[in-house]
């Protein structure tokens, strides 16, 4: 009964359902797409800065003689990072989210036999730089990869708990400039230990190539 | 920040079985929000009245239950919980954990008229 009025019934409803689910149906859909087209999609997560894209632009160059393979950026203005992609000679795409702070599983299905034809090897997903919503958002892919940078600090992994928490692979990136900034290896690692002690950790610079080999190999065999 | 764009995807959701419901307006609702899903209550508290405005959820109370995590530690054989967002073993301090709970953004309950 209601109280204001009177005669409105009330009820409660137990339910116990996702309230992403929308989204988490569409990422199902995007996942069985990648199935059904031999495709790996690995979604790409970090702050912004942490090197994603120079990260992107070397896979670009080393990846062609394995196969095929596609890049779908997100960020939420220009088309600056698709531009770069593409001077090196990516099939890149952007997607610009206005004021969205990270991609959801729409935005990708969007491309899905479209700009993403099917007959690619692997689809890089740079999601929005930010540590926080990308976590709470499936896109399909088969694999999340968080980066770390050494500019950035070793307690990243302890304040972004959940972002890092669901990483398969994290990459710590910059090692060229592990000399020159006040990085701590070991309180690195306590830190990934203690958020995800199932990670792979691949130590990896884009511009002096230590590392690239096991990150190709990881795409190669993931 | 995004739990604006939340709020709208909770919003669109609770319509939705309010509408399977043949209901008028949503009275209350209540969520369960793990350590680990991402998602921050008091932020989400915050933008839920804004998104809700103009819809069958105005004025509705939102509940929010805070689900800590519980691991299952493969070293002790038992379910914890555990204080905090780090999944570690609180007897034994291991990482040898698998997460049980803390992962779930949830409707659990919708009273409606």
């Amino acid at each position: 009964m209601c109280d204001d009025c009177g005669e409105h019934e009330s009820k409660v409803l137990h339910l116990e359902r996702q309230v992403l689910s929308k989204n988490s149906q569409l990422a199902e859909q995007n996942r069985l797409w990648f199935k059904k087209h031999s495709m790996r999609a690995i979604n790409m997560m970090s702050s912004p800065g942490s090197g994603k894209t120079t990260l992107l632009e070397k896979t670009t160059q080393a990846f062609c003689s394995f196969g095929k393979m596609a890049i779908l950026v997100g960020d939420l203005q220009t088309e600056l990072d698709a531009e770069r992609l593409r001077t090196v000679g990516a099939r890149a795409l952007q997607i610009n989210t206005g004021q969205g702070c990270h991609l959801d599983a729409a935005m990708i299905a969007g491309h899905l036999g479209k700009f993403i034809a099917g007959d690619e090897r692997l689809l890089m997903i740079e999601n929005v730089g930010n540590l926080v919503c990308p976590s709470a958002y499936d896109l399909g892919e088969q694999h999340k990869v968080a980066l770390l940078s050494v500019t950035e600090g070793e307690d990243k992994p302890l304040k972004y708990p959940a972002l890092f928490h669901q990483a398969d692979l994290i990459v710590i990136t910059k090692m060229d400039l592990v000399a020159f900034v006040p990085w701590s290896q070991a309180k690195a690692m306590d830190a990934i230990l203690k958020v995800n002690p199932r990670a792979k950790i691949i130590r990896l610079s884009a511009h002096s190539g230590e590392g690239m080999d096991e990150w190709l190999q990881w795409l190669k065999e993931s | 920040m995004h739990e604006l764009s939340l709020s709208v995807s909770l919003i669109e959701q609770a319509t939705e079985i309010l509408k399977q419901e043949s209901g008028g307006r949503v009275l209350a609702l209540t969520l369960d929000v793990g350590v680990l899903s991402g998602v921050s209550p008091e932020a989400l508290q915050f933008c839920f009245p804004q998104a809700a405005h103009g819809t069958a959820l105005e004025k509705c109370l939102l509940k929010i239950n805070e689900i800590p995590l519980l691991v299952y530690c493969s070293d002790c054989q038992a379910e914890e919980q555990v204080e905090g967002p780090y999944p570690l073993c609180p007897s034994c301090q291991g990482v040898d954990v698998a997460v049980r709970k803390g992962r779930e953004f949830n409707i659990v309950s919708m009273e409606i008229e």
